[in-house]
């Protein structure tokens, strides 16, 4: 038998759960378009994929949501890290980025995937195909050096 | 007398020497940039980007006692990012500047920065 209050209570928490799924952020499901990085470069595709997989849903501007990044509060709190990681670096407008900031860029990737920031810890715990073995960073980080020097001769152009 | 003269001879040489030869051994950045440059970021970026500095994360984003090692795009990078950063507004951070306002760049002088990377960058990339 449960107390009155404890129903009351109970009952208020749940109209707020109903109550706040009327407040949804936008989705982020834009269109890919022609200045999205792997149609403005070669990626190899198991370089794509390993991007795919761990970093474009927050770093791009199509985010493969799961049925429950739609229920706030989730919805709240992937739209945060998604906004977030736009703002550091967003792939989908790969081509309005400047030779050396793309350079910089791909540095700050090697970086956070190398000291193992990147992918978050919250993102990997359910995503499990973004835990990257030895042989996909490998790979991600000889396409990421190939590119730079690419970039370079770009950038002196 | 002659021994006396050798002795003042050699102390001259001595003070001469550290008043212009090592001038810039003695600077604590040893990247070569101009002086103008030196002096800005020595006096507001150099005290928590260096080996001794403090701070973990400021030290790992750039660090002026080890740049020289860095390759050549990691340098690229990272004159990129100073550039991004200081024009942006975000470094000095605003929370130290709060405590230090003397250490915020002058327009002038983040006009220097912006200018000197840009060139250094293209020296490095034509290396």
């Amino acid at each position: 038998m449960i107390k009155k209050n404890t129903r009351i209570y109970l009952i208020i928490v749940l109209v707020a759960l109903v109550g706040i799924q009327f407040f949804q952020p936008k989705r982020n499901t834009a269109a890919i378009t022609s200045d999205h990085l792997f149609q403005q470069t070669h990626v190899p595709g198991n370089v794509q994929q390993v991007l795919n997989h761990a970093c474009m849903d927050c770093h791009s501007d199509q985010t493969k949501y799961e049925w429950y990044h739609k229920i706030s509060p989730v919805s709240w709190y992937i739209n945060h890290h998604i906004s977030e990681g736009k703002h550091e670096l967003n792939f989908s407008n790969w081509r309005s980025i400047s030779p050396l900031d793309k350079i910089s860029l791909l540095e700050d990737v090697k970086k956070e995937v190398g000291s193992g920031k990147m992918p978050l810890k919250a993102y990997t715990l359910i995503h499990r195909e973004a835990r990257l073995t030895v042989a996909q960073r490998d790979s991600l980080f000889s396409w990421v050096e190939k590119y730079q020097e690419e970039l370079m001769q770009e950038a002196l152009n | 007398m002659r021994k006396f003269s050798l002795l003042f001879m050699l102390l001259i040489a001595v003070v001469v020497s550290k008043a212009t030869g090592t001038n810039d051994d003695d600077s604590k950045i040893s990247y070569p940039m101009p002086t103008d440059v030196k002096m800005v970021i020595e006096s507001k970026c150099f005290n928590c980007h260096n080996d001794e500095a403090r701070g973990d994360k400021s030290k790992k984003a750039l660090n002026f006692s080890t740049f020289s090692d860095l390759s050549t795009i990691q340098k690229i990078a990272g004159l990129n990012d100073i550039k991004k950063e200081v024009v942006e507004g975000e470094m000095p951070p605003k929370k130290m500047l709060e405590r230090h306002p003397e250490a915020a760049l002058t327009p002038e002088e983040t006009q220097l920065l912006v200018e000197w990377v840009k060139s250094e960058s293209q020296a490095l990339l034509k290396k």
